[in-house]
């Protein structure tokens, strides 16, 4: 993008006051979403909210992915940089400014395997999208809004989003590596900083984590009931070593009807053994169900399956 | 009211509804070898946990 200058000829004040940002972290950590639902709102931060635990799960438990913030930690040899801007020389030699240079960041995530290169790999595929840096000091840095009202998600040139896996080796660990561009329109001058104290106490973005998938098989389904085992879905092929999802309870469920539009009181719910939960719901006409978690119980699953009672 | 017995969380009003005669048949197999007369008058019988006191207040 060229210099944006918008025309008035309007020099801004160069007063510093006491009590000012002196400077923006690396990220550690980012929280990657869409830059708009796709109920056509935008997913933003307005400066009226407040940032509090309950703020935070909402978007992490959030039903509808368009919607919904998944959080990357830990990110390690970060590189976050912006390459000087284009210009072109005049025949007495100045130089004029054409375009910005393009930010590009580099980080890795270690100790992982190519099952979270998955992950990552899916946001190149699934609509723009943007990030909200994650700092050091627990802060979270986005993009203003024009009317600044709001902060954004500072978006991401998805088509270089791309991820690079190390295998394990003498030497380190497995990691993948993470690379892309901001988006050309992104400008830095409009980066803005919520501070950790600007949030509720107590919150504390570094703390946060991603959904973890969950692959289900459903089993014995009835008109009143069904079994459903649970497994979570990351890096283990075989039966045998995949890792039960347990302790769920009956508030940890969400059961809907389909067919008739109506979510189900579940009777009960009973986990036995691991992972195995027996699921007693009222007598029903043949239906298709959906089992997802309730959202409200931020027990840090994510399912969806279809159920075809008879 | 959810009510937790065990493995097993019950939806309380759903299993008033239910009734002893059915809930004996329902969870003969999912309860086995449990005294389903004991737990159908716990669940149903189960109260909010009172809150406790502020203190100082």
């Amino acid at each position: 993008m060229g210099n944006c200058c918008n025309g008035n000829g309007v020099f801004k004040n160069t007063g510093v006051p006491t009590s000012r940002n002196k400077g923006i972290d690396d990220p550690y950590g980012f929280i990657i979403c869409r830059m708009v639902a796709d109920d056509g709102t935008p997913n933003q931060i307005l400066a009226s909210d407040t940032i509090n635990q309950a703020y935070l799960d909402a978007r992490t438990n959030h039903e509808d992915y368009s919607k919904r913030w998944f959080w990357v930690q830990k990110l390690k040899d970060v590189a976050d940089v912006r390459a000087e801007y284009s210009n072109v020389s005049r025949s007495d030699n100045s130089t004029s400014n054409t375009v910005q240079g393009v930010r590009t960041f580099t980080g890795s995530l270690t100790a992982m395997s190519n099952a979270y290169q998955n992950k990552l790999d899916s946001f190149s595929c699934g609509g723009d999208f943007g990030i909200y840096s994650l700092g050091d000091c627990s802060d979270l840095t986005g993009s203003k809004s024009a009317d600044c009202t709001a902060l954004n998600p500072v978006k991401v040139n998805d088509e270089s989003w791309y991820t690079l896996l190390t295998k394990k080796s003498d030497a380190d660990n497995g990691n993948v590596m993470l690379k892309f561009e901001y988006d050309q329109r992104e400008k830095d001058g409009n980066l803005a900083v919520i501070f950790q104290d600007e949030m509720t106490s107590g919150v504390d973005v570094l703390n946060e984590t991603g959904l973890i998938d969950v692959k289900i098989t459903t089993n014995t389904i009835t008109a009143t009931g069904f079994v459903a085992v649970l497994k979570v879905d990351f890096d283990k092929f075989s039966d045998a070593t995949q890792i039960d999802v347990v302790g769920l309870l009956l508030a940890s469920f969400d059961l809907y009807n389909t067919t008739t539009g109506l979510s189900i009181v579940i009777s009960s719910v009973t986990e036995a053994p691991d992972g195995t939960y027996t699921f007693v719901i009222p007598a029903n006409a043949a239906a298709i169900l959906r089992l997802r978690p309730l959202a409200s119980d931020d027990n840090g699953y994510w399912f969806e399956e279809l159920i075809t009672t008879p | 009211m959810i009510v937790k017995i065990g493995r097993t969380t019950f939806n309380q009003d759903a299993i008033k509804a239910m009734g002893l005669k059915d809930f004996k048949v329902t969870y003969k197999e999912i309860l086995k070898d449990q005294d389903l007369d004991k737990i159908f008058k716990q669940v149903v019988e189960a109260k909010e946990p009172k809150k406790e006191a502020v203190k100082g207040a």
